[in-house]
């Protein structure tokens, strides 16, 4: 095969990792579906970087790539940490709970138009929703942690 | 026998160590004992002064012999220099292009097209001048002249002052003091660069401002000191421009000329005085340099401070405020005299500010009451004398001036030193209306208070006779050369106005002499047991002025031995050598001479007339003159004009200022740093603390940046 | 090599400080212990300075002036590899213009720390340990010849005065060190801008490849290949852009006239030492900048920009003699004398010929002295009083004599008084700025300069007016003195005369001998005295001439393309394609 082709197919691949990514990453709230749009976006990132390795015949690219998986299972592992930090003090994966460093003469985001509140009780493990459902929070209680 | 050189550090040496050695044991070793170093010094230094006039004068007439066979060698007298070390050096500091020839010639830029032929390198061509300042001294026969008149004046007065000063706290101070003065009036005379005699010229003035403010604690004294200062820092301004225009014209500051470079006054230009700038830069220089003079000799714009520089201790007021430092203007006016023989303009603004200056202090004495004030408003009558001299412009009408700064410093010195002795008699009240008829109590003051007034008065045999005679024949033998010139009506004004004046004069000094010594018997409280004659210490100086003031004007006039002295000067050599200006020739003094003491007698006979006895005409010419005697009374109301057109002007414009640096200045320099704040919180909004939203704007910036790079 | 020397008498405050701040010690002793050490510190380091200056003397005589010789290249300090062309040195030493600027930090410094001896009692130590880095980081600014090390020192300066105001000053204390850390700070940004557009200029043109950030260098680079390039965009010179970013941080530090309304704050606010220092080493840094890197880097430039800055000098000298003048405030009287006396500065180095730069460098010197006493005196006085406002002070030379000596002393040290040092400085500047303006002016400035020339000479006898009236209101006449707290005023201790003794001995050394401190600054300051003046004069006929204009904006523009060319296409694109071609073959 052709090494531009070859090329090509590979950018193509790479920027619908990063594109699918960003879409994720603003589409959606849930922390824990955000950080993993994070990481395809940086997938995407590391296959165009082989692939313009490939091209110019340099290791660099390819070292980088190394490195960048390395770096992105340490910070899975600390985000996800995180993560888990934040559910515990906010009862919930909504980003839009951590508002907090807003400017202070900036109201809070609330939304109006929430649904029903679950009918589980508040201690539960977090749970990954179904693709394009928004999280089912309670007004009041989405304000209680805002 | 000493080498010249050796005189010539030695002079102002020996003072300098006085002040030095008085500065430092004064106040712990010396205490009463203070003025023994300041006697010994002045007294070498005096001592020094007179060998070196002899020295100057064997020397000089020694050239002049031998001149005979060398016109040029004659025409441009005899000087000495000798540099002690050299102050400050900068090298090639005028590029050749700016070298006086140009400038001379009034050549503007334009006529002088420099680009065209700018030479490769200017400022390393050989004519390029280097600035070269030396501590450098020098002795001519005016340097001398003036040496002894100062010296010798220092002496008597310093001795005078131990009987003066004898129980004042600050004795030590006094004394550092006046020898600090001698010191820089000693170099004053001998510097031989404008820059030095512009330090020292500063230096006297300094001296000035720290005996007026001697008694500090007097507020009187405090203002009185600083209004010297700064009046003379006014006249300063204008010296210093005319240096710095000395220099941009000739590029040099030097009186005598060096290897490096011809000196002002030197002898290169003496010998061809065609070589001196002409028109406006001249007269300009000139100006400016009598603006210094002005300041310094009180003359008539800035003649205010010395009435209140009375203040001072009376020996003071008498060495620096009558004989001595206030005639440095007039020394340098002479000095400059080529100069000013090149602008007939500057020339005639001399002769007026003396008129001016010699005619409204003699008004204004008329009415004083305080008989130091009297004396005050005399001596800048009297230099308005020096300076109508000064501006005949003719080499009699200069030496003229230069013989009157000579005994006046004697008469004036003795007056000055007997009112001080009224003074010290009367616990220091000096207001002429609380005392009189003090002739008995105080009879050595009296008699030479008497000889002071009438050489002051010039009085045929004493000596302010023969100086003024000489000033006042200059003019009439000037009107006599001029009779067709266009400015003969100004010297004719001139020549009234200088007889007027001696008649004002004389009428206003046996006013105060008479209002001082006769009449009713009348002693101030505060005078208490000192109420008697001064101590011989303080009289003997009184008798050895009083007997120079006798004789010192007959001496020196007889055979003109002064005036041929002091032609040995290069920058009066160098005149007397130009044929337009008549050599010292004297014709038709016989006639002013009379005329001249028959005025002075008028006023002296008007004076006894109103004054011996309590004449009711007195207070019925102050009443009926009344306009008159109080502008006389209020000095003219020059002080409050001046306050009321500079200093309140001034003081507003400062407040005016501050209020500018602090509501606008400052203000703005706020306002700007409120700019960063203001941008800040129009995009507060932007903080939201919402992550998708940072996201989103993470990602727009990135979709801009894409599109920047792929367009 | 004298570098060593220089190095240690640096090293010596840093040590002093690091000494106060990490030696043990219950909070009392410790602060006693701190003015001894940094007593300690700032005499040795003054002992060790005046050693460097004489073999500093000795060694440039002995290698014919040449300094590289003397003081050495420096160590490599800030450069990746050999390769990559950038060139940061830690090169240190000292010339005539930075000599006498060198001692003067030195002897000042004793002055600071003694007049702090009573008067700080709170956190002495970290005061001490902070005027000793200050003194460190001034040792820098004069000693640097390297462009980065003199930015970092320079910027470093700021920070131990920042705390020294705002933690020690009086009443406004912080809202004046915000102010002057962020008026000098915002100005010396665009200074580093500056700078480093000068270094790329020299980098494009010397063609040796080298970054280079040494002054020598630089100077020789520029010098060579002078800034002649006009911005496209904007049509100004970029030599004219470089200098106006240098002047911002400079003119501010100096301070020009309207950019100076910190000055009067940070000194009414700072603690005596803090004053003393600032008013007498730190303002000279602006100075000293200009003569570093504006005149000799920029000639064209300056020339252009002379008859502006002239004009903010005589207003400064003016205007800030005006304002002293109707201050109530002994403290803000002489923070405004220093506005004054700083824009004669100013003229001296802008009037560009040899005797005015000589004068304006020395009066660098003159005005640390005699303005830095006078501080010290006013602090001295607020010891005593704790007032300095002159309306509830008077006759004062009958309570203390030797305080009114001295304050006399220095005051007429100030006005400018032959004899003592002001004069000489002044003297010779003055004489510069008339030699400029009547013989050597572009014709269509000539009214202006002349005009300036006489205001400057005015604004000495303003200057004597509101000091003079001072010390009359302050020290002579009848007592005033506000109400004590009870204790006694004495005269000045043995302390505050040994404090001032050494500045009054150097005063009077300057204005006797002026010629010993000016032969040191000349071979520096003449060469580039010189070469502004020649610039000038080049510039003459161009002014006169009118087809010379025409042909002058052909070369520019010639050489702006050919410039461009080099920069922008040329290299960069070399550059590219040689390493891809390279990677082919591979």
């Amino acid at each position: 095969m052709d090494e531009l082709a070859l090329l090509h197919g590979y950018q193509t691949v790479g920027a619908m990792l990063v594109g699918i990514g960003i879409v994720g990453f603003l589409a959606r709230r849930n922390m824990i579906v955000m950080f993993l749009s994070l990481e395809m976006m940086l997938q995407g990132i590391s296959v165009t970087l082989v692939s313009w390795s490939r091209f110019h015949n340099d290791w660099g690219g390819q070292v980088l790539t190394v490195f960048i998986i390395t770096v992105a299972a340490c910070e899975a592992a600390i985000a996800l940490a995180l993560v888990l930090m934040l559910f515990r003090r906010a009862g919930g994966l909504d980003v839009l709970f951590w508002q907090q460093l807003r400017e202070s003469n900036v109201e809070p985001f609330i939304e109006h138009e929430l649904p029903e509140p679950p009918a589980e009780p508040a201690d539960r493990w977090p749970h990954l929703p179904p693709a394009g459902i928004e999280p089912q929070t309670e007004e009041e209680w989405h304000r209680s942690h805002v | 026998m000493f080498k010249i050189e050796t005189l010539m550090v030695l002079i102002p040496g020996l003072p300098l160590l006085s002040a030095i050695i008085t500065a430092a044991l004064g106040k712990w070793l010396l205490r009463s004992r203070s003025h023994w170093p300041a006697v010994l010094a002045v007294g070498g230094a005096c001592l020094l002064s007179v060998l070196l006039l002899f020295q100057v004068r064997r020397e000089a007439a020694a050239l002049h012999e031998a001149g005979d066979a060398q016109a040029a060698a004659h025409a441009v007298g005899y000087e000495k220099t000798y540099t002690v070390w050299t102050w400050a050096v900068v090298s090639r500091a005028l590029p050749a292009r700016a070298t006086f020839g140009q400038q001379a010639s009034e050549t503007s830029h334009s006529a002088d097209p420099p680009g065209t032929t700018v030479p490769e390198d200017s400022s390393t061509s050989a004519d390029a001048r280097s600035l070269e300042i030396g501590i450098t001294l020098r002795a001519d026969p005016l340097t001398a002249v003036m040496l002894v008149t100062v010296t010798l004046i220092s002496l008597l007065v310093v001795i005078y002052s131990i009987g003066y000063m004898h129980d004042d706290v600050g004795y030590w101070r006094f004394f550092t003091y006046v020898s600090l003065f001698v010191f820089s009036m000693t170099m004053l005379v001998s510097a031989s660069n404008f820059a030095l005699l512009y330090v020292f010229w500063e230096a006297v003035g300094l001296c000035s401002y720290l005996l007026i403010g001697f008694w500090f604690t007097r507020p009187a004294a405090a203002a009185a000191g600083m209004k010297a200062f700064l009046v003379n820092r006014v006249g300063d301004f204008g010296f210093a421009l005319g240096l710095f225009l000395l220099w941009t014209t000739y590029g040099t500051l030097n009186f005598h000329d060096t290897a490096a470079a011809p000196g002002i006054l030197g002898q290169t230009l003496l010998a061809d005085p065609s070589q001196y700038a002409g028109g406006w830069v001249a007269t300009a220089i000139c100006l400016l340099l009598l603006l210094g003079a002005c300041g310094k000799s009180a003359q008539f714009p800035l003649h205010v401070w010395l009435p209140d520089a009375m203040e001072g201790p009376t020996p003071v007021s008498a060495l620096i405020h009558a004989a001595t430092m206030v005639t440095a203007g007039v020394y340098m006016v002479t000095r400059c005299t080529p100069l000013y023989l090149v602008s007939a303009d500057a020339q005639q603004v001399v002769l007026l500010v003396g008129m001016i200056t010699a005619l409204l202090a003699a008004a204004i004495a008329l009415t004083q009451t305080d008989l130091k004030r009297v004396l005050a408003y005399s001596t800048i009558s009297q230099l308005g004398y020096m300076f109508i001299g000064l501006g005949v412009g003719t080499l009699p009408g200069i030496v003229a001036g230069m013989f009157h700064l000579f005994t006046h410093a004697f008469f004036k010195a003795l007056l000055f030193l007997g009112a001080g002795s009224v003074m010290h008699a009367m616990g220091g009240v000096i207001d002429m209306r609380r005392f009189g008829g003090l002739r008995r109590r105080m009879p050595v003051t009296h008699w030479t208070f008497l000889i002071g007034a009438l050489a002051l008065a010039a009085v045929a045999p004493f000596a302010g006779f023969w100086s003024k005679d000489a000033i006042v024949a200059a003019i009439s033998q000037r009107v006599q050369d001029d009779h067709h010139g266009a400015s003969v009506a100004l010297y004719q004004w001139v020549f009234w106005g200088s007889l007027f004046t001696a008649g004002l004069t004389a009428f206003y000094t046996f006013r105060a002499f008479f209002l001082t010594f006769y009449g009713e018997e009348q002693i101030p409280e505060e005078a208490g047991h000192h109420a008697h004659e001064s101590p011989p210490v303080m009289t003997w100086p009184l008798i050895v002025l009083a007997a120079a003031s006798v004789f010192v004007g007959w001496c020196f006039q007889r055979g003109q031995r002064f005036d041929h002295f002091l032609m040995q000067t290069p920058s009066l050599a160098f005149s007397s050598a130009q044929a337009t200006l008549p050599a010292g020739e004297h014709g038709g003094h016989g006639n002013v001479a009379v005329v001249s003491t028959l005025v002075a007698l008028i006023g002296i006979g008007l004076a006894a007339y109103l004054y011996l006895g309590d004449r009711w005409e007195v207070a019925w010419i102050a009443r009926r003159l009344r306009w008159l005697y109080t502008i006389s009374y209020r000095r003219f109301f020059i002080d409050p004009i001046y306050m009321a057109l500079f200093v309140w002007p001034l003081r507003g414009l400062a407040a005016f200022s501050y209020w500018l640096d602090r509501q606008c200045i400052d203000r703005l320099v706020d306002w700007v740093g409120r700019v960063p704040l203001a941008i800040g919180a129009s995009v507060r909004a932007l903080q939201s603390g919402l992550l998708p939203f940072y996201a989103m704007a993470m990602v727009f910036g990135l979709l801009v940046l894409i599109g920047i790079l792929v367009r | 090599m004298n570098v060593n020397l220089i190095l240690a008498t640096t090293a010596v405050p840093l040590l002093a400080a690091l000494a106060i701040w990490l030696l043990p010690g219950a909070t009392g002793t410790a602060d006693r212990r701190a003015r001894w050490i940094a007593l300690a510190g700032s005499v040795l380091a003054l002992l060790l300075a005046v050693a460097a200056t004489v073999r500093h003397d000795r060694l440039v005589a002995l290698h014919d002036g040449d300094f590289s010789a003397v003081y050495g290249q420096g160590l490599r300090w800030l450069a990746a590899d050999d390769s990559s062309g950038i060139d940061i040195r830690f090169s240190l030493g000292l010339d005539g213009l930075s000599l006498w600027l060198f001692d003067l930090t030195a002897l000042l410094m004793i002055t600071a720390v003694l007049v702090s001896w009573e008067a700080i009692r709170d956190r002495a130590a970290a005061f001490y340990a902070l005027l000793m880095l200050l003194e460190s980081g001034l040792f820098g600014v004069f000693m640097a010849r390297d462009i980065v090390l003199f930015y970092i020192f320079f910027e470093f300066t700021l920070i131990p005065l920042f705390f020294l105001i705002g933690i020690w000053g009086h009443e406004k204390r912080q809202y004046a060190a915000v102010k002057f850390f962020l008026y000098t700070f915002a100005g010396s940004v665009l200074t580093f801008l500056g700078l480093l557009a000068l270094v790329v200029w020299n980098y494009f043109h010397a063609g040796n490849g080298v970054l280079t950030f040494s002054i020598p260098d630089l100077q020789a680079g520029l010098a060579a290949q002078p800034v002649d390039m006009k911005v496209p965009l904007l049509n100004v010179d970029l030599g004219l852009l470089i200098f106006l970013a240098l002047f911002a941080g400079f003119a501010i530090k100096v301070p020009l006239f309207p950019l100076h309304t910190w000055l009067p704050l940070a000194h009414v606010e700072a603690p005596t030492a803090g004053s003393v220092v600032l008013a007498g080493v730190l303002l000279k840094i602006g100075t000293y900048g200009f003569l570093r890197f504006s005149l000799p880097m920029l000639p064209e430039a300056s020339a252009q920009c002379m008859p502006w800055i002239l004009g903010l000098s005589v207003a400064g000298i003016v205007y800030g003699a005006l304002v002293a003048l109707a201050q109530g405030d002994i403290k803000r009287l002489i923070a405004y004398s220093s506005v004054s006396h700083l824009g004669f500065c100013m003229i001296g180095l802008f009037a560009f010929n040899r005797a005015a730069v000589e004068g304006g460098t020395l009066q660098m010197i003159n005005h640390g002295l005699s303005t830095g006493g006078l501080f010290a005196l006013v602090g001295m006085l607020y010891e005593r009083y704790h007032t300095r406002e002159i309306r509830q002070l008077g006759g004062l030379a009958t309570r203390t004599p030797w305080l009114a000596a001295m304050m006399v002393v220095f005051a007429l040290s100030s006005l400018g008084l032959p004899g003592l040092n002001g004069f000489a400085g002044e003297f010779l500047l003055l004489l510069g700025m008339f030699q400029r303006a009547w013989t050597a002016a572009p014709p269509e400035w000539e009214m202006l300069f002349k005009t300036l020339a006489i205001l400057s000479v005015f604004g000495v006898v303003l200057g004597a007016w509101y000091l003079l009236w001072m010390v009359r209101r302050v020290f002579f006449g009848p007592l005033v003195e506000p109400e004590q707290h009870g204790q006694t005023i004495r005269d000045l201790s043995l302390r505050e005369i040994a404090a001032l003794a050494p500045l009054v001995v150097v005063m009077f050394w300057i204005g006797l001998f002026p010629n010993f401190f000016l032969a040191r600054i000349a071979p520096q300051s003449d060469p580039i005295a010189d070469r502004v003046a020649e610039v000038i004069e080049r510039r003459l006929p161009q002014a006169e001439v009118s087809t010379a204009t025409a042909t002058r904006s052909l070369d520019t523009r010639i050489a702006i393309i050919r410039s461009a060319g080099q920069t922008v296409l040329g290299e960069s694109q070399d550059v590219f394609l040689l390493e891809n071609e390279a990677r082919r073959d591979h």
